[in-house]
């Protein structure tokens, strides 16, 4: 392995989240029952024709700005003919020779190290309908309700050198269009599709390898196995001195390998020619002010300024940022409450952990930041302690309320009466002679004994410090 | 069309009598110019319009019978571009052409019929066979507005819409006696007009004077949201007055009379042009060098286009399926292989080889390259004219059995009217005079962009000093 | 002969047209002559020409993006040689 050099290059297909789709005005909303999202247009009946949905342009100068890219002055469509049967029209309306943007890049970092992976081209096509294929019969079905739907595809050059690097640029990728909200960025139901262009090299060669194409990786395992796999293939071939045949491979998770597609491809001459149905679109600098003064703050720079203004760790900062609405919802709770660290912790392991645990958003959590800081504010106020601070949480997750209401109604708030908590130890010396002795024998450890046994007797409530403190006072005297 | 509003005022007839007797008398014609008769609805608009014009409606069109060449398409009205592939297609949308007639209270008689997707000039190629020349039975109506043609010429409609790529509203308008405007590109929104070759295409109006015509074309022009290619505002208002053609400068270009043109056509192109002098016009020579690139450049974008144009028909979503394929590519070629007839496969094969890879450069870009010199070229040569005037066709209505074998002897004989389309200019055919065999002969005016209302006026006048469109077959 | 045999039927599997034995020497024989003719246009120098793809001058014929209803979907089946259960049905696709 270590003779050969992987090169990988990927191209992105997101879908945008527009309402209506990229030439027609069908509604781009995902799941309906099929073929109730289609018109003459995006059916591709005789004599209709294409008119172009300016948020589509819109979306692509966000995401064009977002990478640094340049933004063609004057951007076309072409046609690319070939026949498939949820392709309506026998061609698909994509960008050939003057694509909406050019030249850009992304910032991955991998094992620590940071790296500028290039964009070669951003630009705007329409999507296909969907093929399903009948388990029994030789028969397929076709619902044209994705037919239309605007997508950007992003291309990258072949800068990759590793699975990791691809998934990482995949995943700094997504974050991206999920933070412009263009794309929801869900693997599963398509809106984020990969293609990857995989060739291996010995290592100083200059020339590429003989590449493949890699297709049907539809969540980031997934494109790290298919990637994986098709690299150990083609080394061990050209180790046994084969070539690699240029083809197009499908991955098949069930099986955890890739084969190459069966359909016979006409050689791949899509005859790409301009679209003479649109006319071109001149973007000019008006335009992309417009489109620049709606960017919203970038992942990396939020990370940046997450690590300056609150002094987070980088771990934290990497996990609050990694959707616009947590580290809108973090900073929510910052202004509430000026407890930043501890906020960033309660949001990652109780906050990150119930959503996860419900399959859900931040939106979606039921609680917004008041309600979380006031629960931050009770425990470091000293009324409510860490272990029942959890309790409560679920408590106000299940039922919505605010932790103050909760805590006077169960009467959970923390026992800091010295008095009180004195009865309890003493109860609790006078049940463990042999403890006692042992610890006054010089068993120190054993205080965290007697802290248990005291919080047990006062089912969690009694303040863990002043317990701690008073045992040993009561103890050493 | 005028005619009939006139005759619709003066209580001679009403709508729905002047309908009924046009379905009977469409009933016993042999022309074959009508591929769909809307009897049924056509007589329920014509009775819609007995109610309005009696509550006083002054629409020049309501009740007005309007034929619709069968590549426009009609919601609820068979679509079948005289193709086997689109026979049992009826669109649930009106093209935007039609919508707009209906709107003014047109009635639409039925579908016209034409060379299968426009492609041909001569309406022989129609999965119905081929319409007849009202001005002989045996000869061509040219094409492939054919069926329009004809049926205008022979009084079964007050007007009609046909569809002109390269010359297929002028040139069957010279053939058969009448009046057709092919308009600039992007002047009529091409919304529900089937296409043939996306950057040529424009529905023109076909009648019977250059009046009726630009009452028609008055009538469709205009921005249609949904035609990207259609322009805003350009337009000027209806022209039913004759131009004053005193120092209009008539352009006629030296290539337009070259090696083929039919001594009678020349004759009564010039004796056309004597009258426009006579009507005060200076008449100045123009040079349109590239001209002679035309059918070559034209054949390349127009099956590049049409190639992919017609992927759309695999037998999938509508249209003819192939019953005997077991497999897809099989079902998509035999489909196709069924459904096209040879002229439309010939340019398909064309069409996709000038596309393909190796073969782009040396004849789609190339072709492309050079449309753009003819369209300077024009733009030279309207520098020093208002108009251009020219035959239509180098040739009268030639007999349905000396149909020529070879095609680029058919493609050539589109000369004089495919440098307008590519230039995307105006350009109309006017009956100027009939052969030794009595066929009629058409003049071809060409103006610049958006100037229908020179083109227009310019006809005008010359049929208020002449009487060749109003002698019958 | 610019064209031959394969050429034929290489360009008649890109445009998914099945063609007859006799169709072949024929379109070797049409296509051939009309190529000839359009091969005049390689004499004309084009170097550093603009293409013409649009006669006309507009620019950015855009759509504000508002979502309508759809047809219904027996609309949208109307024209269908084949369908069931709301979904167009064809000969089984291969990977």
């Amino acid at each position: 392995m270590r003779d050969f050099e992987v090169v990988i290059g990927l191209e992105v297909h997101a879908q945008l989240r527009t309402q209506s789709k990229i030439f027609c005005s069908c509604s781009t909303v995902f799941g309906l029952e099929p073929n109730t999202n289609t018109c003459e247009v995006c059916l591709g009946m005789p004599g209709v024709l294409p008119v172009l949905n300016r948020a589509v342009v819109d979306c692509g100068i966000k995401l064009g700005l977002a990478t640094g890219c340049s933004v063609e002055p004057v951007t076309v469509f072409a046609r690319k003919n070939y026949f498939y049967p949820d392709l309506p029209k026998g061609y698909q309306i994509t960008q050939y020779d003057h694509p909406l943007c050019s030249n850009g890049h992304l910032d991955i970092e991998v094992g620590g190290e940071k790296k500028r992976i290039g964009i070669v081209r951003i630009h705007m096509e329409e999507d296909a309908g969907k093929t399903i294929h009948d388990e029994d019969k030789p028969l397929s079905f076709i619902d044209f309700n994705r037919a239309g739907v605007p997508l950007l595809e992003i291309v990258s050059r072949p800068d990759l050198r590793s699975s990791s690097e691809a998934v990482e640029y995949l995943k700094v990728l997504r974050l991206l269009l999920m933070y412009l909200e263009i794309c929801d960025g869900n693997m599963e139901e398509g809106s984020f599709r990969c293609d990857a262009n995989v060739s291996v090299k010995p290592v100083g060669q200059q020339v590429l390898g003989i590449r493949t194409e890699l297709k049907n990786m539809n969540s980031f395992r997934n494109v790290h196995k298919a990637l994986d796999y098709e690299v150990r293939r083609q080394i061990e071939l050209l180790a046994k001195g084969d070539t690699v045949v240029q083809e197009t491979r499908l991955w098949n998770a069930a099986l955890n390998e890739s084969q190459p597609m069966r359909s016979k491809e006409e050689s791949h001459d899509y005859r790409y020619f301009p679209e003479p149905d649109l006319v071109p679109v001149v973007v000019d600098e008006a335009w992309i002010d417009e489109i620049r003064a709606t960017l919203p703050e970038l992942p990396s720079d939020k990370r940046a300024r997450f690590a300056t203004t609150y002094g987070l760790p980088s771990y934290d900062t990497e996990v609050l940022t990694q959707s616009r609405a947590l580290a809108d919802f973090f900073e929510q709770c910052v202004e509430i409450l000026d407890s930043p660290k501890d906020i960033s912790n309660w949001i990652m392991t109780e906050v990150l952990h119930v959503l996860k645990v419900r399959g859900k958003g931040i939106g979606q959590l039921g609680l917004g930041p008041p309600e979380i800081a006031g629960l931050l504010a009770l425990i470091r106020e000293g009324t409510l302690s860490g272990t029942l601070a959890k309790e409560v949480f679920s408590e106000m997750v299940a039922s919505g309320r605010d932790a103050h209401s909760i805590v006077s109604e169960k009467g959970l708030e923390q026992l800091s009466d010295k008095e009180r908590i004195r009865e309890a130890i003493e109860v609790v010396l006078n049940e463990h002679p042999k403890e006692v002795a042992r610890y006054r024998g010089g068993k120190t450890q054993l205080l965290g004994f007697f802290v248990g046994q005291v919080m047990k007797a006062t089912r969690g409530k009694a303040n863990p410090n002043l317990t701690n403190t008073l045992i040993r006072e009561m103890l050493d005297s | 069309m005028l005619e009939t509003a006139r005759r619709y005022r003066r209580g001679e007839t009403t709508p729905t009598r002047e309908i009924e007797a046009l379905l009977e008398k469409i009933r016993t014609d042999d022309h074959n110019a009508f591929i769909t008769v809307n009897a049924e609805e056509a007589l329920e608009q014509a009775a819609r319009a007995d109610r309005d014009l009696n509550e006083g409606n002054e629409d020049i069109l309501l009740g007005v019978p309007i034929a619709i060449k069968d590549n426009i398409c009609t919601r609820g009205l068979p679509t079948t571009c005289a193709s086997r592939i689109l026979s049992n297609f009826t669109p649930a949308y009106d093209a935007t052409v039609v919508r707009g007639l209906r709107n003014r209270g047109a009635v639409i008689i039925g579908k016209t019929n034409l060379d299968e997707f426009a492609m041909g000039s001569t309406t022989t190629s129609s999965s119905i066979g081929p319409s007849r020349n009202p001005w002989d039975r045996t000869k061509t109506p040219g094409g492939s507005s054919g069926g329009s043609a004809a049926a205008v010429a022979s009084r079964l409609c007050a007007g009609a819409l046909g569809s002109d790529t390269g010359g297929s509203v002028r040139q069957p308008a010279s053939f058969c006696g009448i009046t057709g405007l092919k308009p600039t590109y992007g002047s009529v929104s091409r919304y529900g007009l089937v296409a043939f070759a996306s950057s040529l295409d424009q529905v023109g109006p076909m009648g019977r004077s250059a009046r009726d015509v630009s009452v028609l074309f008055d009538a469709i022009r205009g921005h249609d949201p949904r035609d990207s290619t259609s322009v805003q505002g350009t337009h000027s208002l209806l022209t039913l007055d004759g131009l004053d053609m005193h120092g209009i400068r008539v352009g006629v270009p030296k290539a337009f009379f070259a090696q083929g043109l039919s001594e009678d056509v020349e004759g009564a192109v010039n004796s056309a042009i004597s009258v426009m002098r006579e009507l005060g016009a200076d008449i100045v020579p123009v040079d349109l060098t590239t001209l002679t690139y035309g059918v070559a450049v034209y054949y390349i974008i127009a099956c590049a286009e049409a190639s992919s144009n017609l992927a759309r028909y695999d037998g999938v979503r509508y249209g003819l399926r192939s019953s005997d394929a077991t497999e897809l590519v099989e079902l998509y070629s035999r489909t196709r292989a069924e459904g096209f007839n040879a002229e439309v496969k010939r340019r398909i094969m064309l069409g996709t080889y000038v596309l393909s890879a190796g073969y782009y450069e040396a004849y789609y870009l190339k072709a492309s390259q050079v449309r753009t010199l003819m369209v300077q070229d024009f733009q030279q040569a309207f520098t020093r004219c208002d108009l251009i005037a020219g035959p239509t066709a180098p040739v009268t209505a030639f007999g349905l059995d000396e149909m020529l074998d070879d095609p680029l002897s058919i493609y050539l004989l589109d000369i004089y009217t495919i440098p307008a389309s590519l230039a995307g200019l105006p350009a109309m055919s006017i009956p100027c005079g009939f052969d030794r065999g009595g066929l009629p002969i058409g003049l071809q005016l060409i103006a610049p962009s958006f100037r229908e209302d020179v083109l227009l006026g310019a006809g005008i006048a010359f049929q208020d000093a002449t009487t060749f469109h109003e002698v019958m077959p | 002969m610019k064209i031959t045999e394969a050429d034929v039927r290489h360009v008649a599997g890109l445009a998914r047209l099945t063609l007859g034995e006799a169709e072949i020497p024929r379109f070797i024989r049409e296509l051939n002559s009309i190529l000839d003719h359009m091969d005049m246009l390689s004499a004309l120098d084009t170097q550093g020409l603009e293409s013409t793809v649009h006669t006309g001058s507009i620019t950015n014929s855009l759509r504000d993006d508002e979502a309508r209803i759809s047809q219904s979907r027996e609309q949208a089946m109307a024209n269908a040689p084949e369908f069931m259960n709301g979904v167009f049905v064809v000969p089984k696709v291969l990977e």
